[in-house]
C-alpha cells in the first residue's frame, strides 16, 4: 500500500483529506492498528516551539533620499549585517544592542518581535560616500509595513533531537540550556519530543529542499539543510537519533508571520534567543512512514550532557526518554532531579492543530521535495586554537 | 493575617525546639509549609506565622542566630508573556511553578513560593515579576 504527494494534494484540495497530529496518530494506531490507520489517514502534523539561535531576518528598507550605500545599520540600537547591497540588511536574532542601558539584554530577536506587533524601529545607517550614494548617514522610523521586503531566513533552526543538559560541578551555570544548579540538581531539555518534526521522519524521507512548513505562522519552506547537519549518527531500532543530529535552514515571509509563534526570548548571562513556533506536515507515503509517525516520547531518547565542562566533547550520563524528560522529575546518580523542556508543548500543540486546520481547509497542499539530504553527513570542529591575535 | 516566613539554620541552632518555644513563649500560631532539618545540620524551615507577639517572635528567632526573612506573597506570572517554555520549573526549589503534565502549561502555586528569586531571571519572557 502506497500513496503519492500529487494524490495527497488532490484529497487536500476536495476536501477529502485527512490529517491528524503527532500526538493523535499515536492513539488511533494502538486502537485501529497500522493498516486501518494508513487507510485512513493522509498527513501527519508536528510542532515545535523552542529557542532557536540560529534565526534572523533579511530587510530591505527601501532607498533614502538621497541614496546610500548602508556600511553599518542599527535597528533600536542593533547591529544588523549590512555587506551586502545598498539598503540590505541581515538582523540574526542573537545580535545584542550596542550601548544597551536598559535593565535586561536587548538584540535582535526583540527588534524582529517589535516589528511583528507593527511597532516603530528607529533605523540608523552610515553609508560609504561614492559617486552613486552620496549620504553619509540617515536616520529614520520604519515599521514592518513601511519597508519592501522582511524576509525571515534562519540557517539552523528544527534541530532532530538536543542534548539534555545537566551541571556536575560546584557552582550554578548559565548557558544557553537555562540556569542549571550545581550537583545535579536540575535537568532541561529542548524538544517536544513525540510531536517534533524530524523525529517524526527521521530519515528525511518526506522533508527536503522545498518542502512547504509552518514558519511563524506563516506558510514557509525548508531551504536548504541546516548548517551542523549530520546524518551519520547512532540511531534506535526506529532510527531515531540517541543526539543532535539532521537540522533545516528556513525561509519565510516575516511580514505574513505572528508574533505568537515568533518571540524573543532572553537567556540569563547567556545572551538573546529567538523563540521560532515551526511545524511540518508528513505525508504518509507507506507503512513504513505510519510506522515512524506514530512514535511515543517513551520510545524516543536523547543524551543527558555535562554542561559544566568546558570542553568541545563533554562527558554524558546515559541515554533518557521522553516519557520520564516530560513527567518533571527523573533520577539521575541516585538523586531526584528536576526538568523543564525549554520547548513549549501548548505552542508545539497549536501549531499542529493549525496545520491539520489549513489542510483539511484546503488551503496547505503538499510540496515534493526537489533535493534530499545527504545520509551520510558527518560533523566537522575546527579542533584546538592555534594561539591568540593573528599577527 | 499569617505571614510567610523563611527561616535559615545553623548547625547549633537545629538542637533547639524552636517552634515550640515560639508556641509556648509567644503564644503564634504556626503552620509548617516546608522543613528540611536534620538535627546537627543547616536547615531551612518555612514557616506561616500568626499572633499579637509575632514582633517579640522574631527578635527572639534573630537572637538565637537564625536568619530569618519575610516570603514574598507577591510572585506573578503574566500569562500573556508566558509561552509555557517551563524554564523556571527546573529551578523552582519547591514546586510552586510546576508543569501540568496534560496540558503542558506552567502553573503557579504562590503559597509554595519561597521567593528564591530564580524564576524571575530564568523566564526567558521575563514573565514572572516577585514583589519582596
Amino acid at each position: 500500500m502506497k500513496k503519492t504527494i500529487a494524490e495527497i494534494n488532490e484529497k487536500i484540495l476536495s476536501g477529502r483529506a485527512v490529517a491528524v497530529t503527532a500526538e493523535e496518530i499515536i492513539d488511533m494506531v494502538e486502537k485501529d492498528g497500522l493498516e486501518k490507520t494508513f487507510e485512513h489517514v493522509d498527513v501527519v502534523t508536528t510542532g515545535t516551539f523552542s529557542p532557536m539561535c540560529s534565526s534572523g531576518v533579511f530587510l530591505n528598507f527601501g532607498h533614502n533620499d538621497p541614496p546610500i550605500k548602508m556600511n553599518k545599520t542599527l535597528l533600536n540600537g542593533v547591529p544588523a549585517y549590512a555587506g551586502i547591497a545598498a539598503v540590505d540588511a541581515y538582523l540574526g536574532a542573537a545580535e545584542l544592542a550596542e550601548d544597551y542601558h536598559g535593565t535586561d539584554l536587548y538584540g535582535g530577536a526583540h527588534v524582529i518581535e517589535a516589528l511583528l506587533k507593527g511597532e516603530e524601529i528607529e533605523l540608523y545607517a552610515t553609508g560609504a560616500v561614492t559617486d552613486c550614494y552620496p549620504a553619509k548617514e540617515c536616520l529614520h522610523k520604519i515599521t514592518l509595513d513601511s519597508i519592501n521586503e522582511a524576509i525571515m531566513f534562519n540557517p539552523r533552526n528544527a534541530y532532530q533531537n538536543y542534548a539534555a543538559a545537566v551541571n556536575s560541578s560546584d557552582r550554578t551555570i548559565y548557558t544557553y540550556m537555562g540556569i542549571l544548579y550545581p550537583h545535579l540538581k536540575n535537568l532541561n531539555y529542548a524538544t517536544s519530543g513525540q510531536l517534533s518534526p524530524l523525529l517524526n521522519d527521521p530519515f528525511c524521507r518526506t522533508v527536503g529542499v522545498g518542502t512547504k512548513i509552518f514558519l511563524g505562522g506563516a506558510q514557509g519552506h525548508v531551504a536548504w539543510q541546516g548548517t551542523q547537519f549530520k546524518s551519520d549518527v547512532e540511531r534506535s531500532e526506529l532510527g531515531i537519533p540517541y543526539a543532535p543530529a539532521a537540522t533545516l535552514s528556513l525561509i519565510g515571509n516575516l511580514k505574513e508571520m505572528s508574533s505568537d509563534f515568533i518571540q524573543a526570548a532572553i537567556m540569563e548571562r547567556y545572551g538573546v534567543s529567538l523563540f521560532v513556533g515551526m511545524g511540518i506536515p508528513i505525508p504518509l507515503l507507506d507503512m513504513e512512514m505510519l510506522r515512524q509517525v506514530a512514535v511515543r516520547d517513551e520510545d524516543i531518547y536523547t543524551t543527558i550532557v555535562d554542561y559544566s565542562v568546558p570542553e568541545l566533547n563533554k562527558p554524558n550520563f546515559g541515554r533518557i526518554d521522553y516519557k520520564s524528560l516530560k513527567s518533571g522529575t527523573i533520577e539521575l546518580n541516585g538523586v531526584k532531579v528536576r526538568t523543564a523542556p525549554l520547548s513549549s508543548i501548548p505552542k508545539a500543540r497549536k501549531i499542529a492543530q493549525i496545520l491539520k486546520d489549513w489542510i483539511h481547509q484546503g488551503e496547505f497542499t503538499l510540496v515534493e521535495p526537489v533535493r534530499m539530504f545527504p545520509q551520510d553527513a558527518k560533523l566537522k570542529s575546527l579542533g584546538t586554537s592555534r594561539g591568540g591575535h593573528h599577527e | 493575617m499569617s505571614k510567610k516566613y523563611i527561616l535559615n539554620f545553623h548547625q547549633k541552632a537545629t538542637e533547639k525546639p524552636i517552634t515550640y518555644l515560639l508556641v509556648k513563649d509567644y503564644d503564634i500560631k504556626i503552620n509548617i509549609i516546608s522543613a528540611k532539618i536534620e538535627a546537627g545540620e543547616e536547615g531551612t524551615l518555612i514557616l506561616e506565622m500568626n499572633g499579637k507577639r509575632l514582633d517579640e517572635a522574631i527578635s527572639f528567632i534573630k537572637s538565637e542566630g537564625i536568619i530569618i526573612k519575610r516570603m514574598s506573597e507577591e510572585i506573578e506570572l503574566d500569562r500573556d508573556l508566558c509561552v509555557d517554555c517551563g524554564a523556571c520549573t527546573s529551578v523552582c526549589p519547591t514546586g510552586a511553578l510546576r508543569i501540568n503534565r496534560r496540558t503542558g502549561e506552567v502553573e503557579l502555586y504562590p503559597d509554595q513560593c519561597v521567593a528564591c528569586g530564580m524564576c524571575v531571571i530564568a523566564c526567558p519572557r521575563r514573565a514572572i515579576s516577585l514583589t519582596l
